[in-house]
């Protein structure tokens, strides 16, 4: 097979021919037994190449993929941004911390408002004895 | 979603978006790296590199080129160091097909298909290389040629070249 010809056949399925090669290949093709055999060999190469592609990843694969890239970001806010890091590795810790010292905070000074106000009730209520007691004792 | 879409919502750290690419190319991907290497045990890591590595060059990936042509570069790549190492460490893997071929072909196809496979995994990687893109993925001689970084000229003359020691090679060459 000429040179020209071979070329043409492979490219014949190639999708991207120009019009004046779709034409050169049907020429060739109705005046050349040698090409249409060389052609059905192609043909059938080309089959039983595209037969063995039939492998396919494991079905977890995706997930996997998924999987290393979040690591992957992890280690990388490790090393760059320590303190994201920190924070992105105890954020439930944090949270949880967080609402503890809250609920704690609030109820000591709950408590502690409740006992200054029993403070300020008790010194009042002295003071208003004592004022009392002197009161009687300057009538006496 | 189109490519496009999907690119720019990974770009938005939308890891569903990232999640469908995945799903949407990695048989392309499976192909060629099965192809370039045979059923490896590394054949499955190196296929979740290339996403991986996708995923972190993404601000690199420009949308002048189709996603599955940029997912077959990086795999092409990570199959060729894979094939240096490997062939440091004169590894040589007897191909194995999936036990689904049994099922659909018969005995004599089944090990047709086989010989065609040890066959391909004999070539040169150059001229495995084209094979695996123009007659597995379908890549036109233009869109191989751009994968390669080749011209066109050398894809053709690679296939050409690869095709001829596919026949020599196969016990039933007169077939091919």
């Amino acid at each position: 097979m000429k040179q020209k010809e071979e070329e043409l056949l492979l490219k014949s399925f190639d999708t991207e021919l120009s019009e004046d090669e779709k034409k050169e290949l049907a020429a060739v093709k109705s005046n050349s037994p040698a090409f249409l055999e060389e052609e059905a060999k192609y043909l059938h190469l080309r089959k039983m190449v595209c037969l063995t592609a039939s492998e396919s990843f494991s079905p977890d694969f995706t997930d996997n993929v998924l999987d290393r890239i979040d690591n992957l970001e992890l280690q990388f806010l490790k090393q760059c941004y320590p303190v994201q890091f920190l924070f992105s590795v105890f954020r439930p810790f944090a949270v949880a911390a967080a609402l503890l010292i809250a609920v704690l905070g609030y109820y000591s000074w709950y408590t502690i408002d409740i006992d200054k106000n029993e403070g300020v009730s008790e010194s009042m209520q002295t003071i208003m004895d004592e004022a009392d007691l002197a009161y009687v004792e300057e009538l006496l | 979603m189109t490519d496009k879409q999907l690119v720019q919502a990974v770009k938005n750290s939308n890891k569903t978006a990232f999640k469908m690419i995945v799903e949407r190319y990695k048989d392309q991907v499976a192909h060629t790296v099965y192809g370039m290497l045979g059923v490896t045990p590394e054949a499955e890591d190196i296929g979740q590199e290339v996403f991986i590595r996708f995923y972190t060059n993404l601000d690199k990936f420009r949308n002048d080129s189709s996603i599955g042509t940029y997912l077959t570069r990086i795999a092409i790549n990570l199959s060729l160091n894979q094939i240096k190492k490997n062939s440091k460490k004169d590894q040589l893997f007897e191909q194995k097909l999936p036990d689904s071929l049994h099922d659909t072909y018969n005995r004599v196809d089944y090990e047709q298909i086989r010989q065609v496979k040890q066959a391909i995994l004999k070539l040169e990687p150059r001229y495995r290389l084209v094979v695996v893109l123009r007659l597995v993925q379908g890549f036109s001689t233009r869109e191989t040629a751009e994968i390669l970084k080749v011209p066109q000229g050398t894809v053709m003359s690679w296939l050409s070249r690869a095709q001829k020691i596919l026949r020599e090679n196969l016990s039933d060459g007169d077939k091919l």
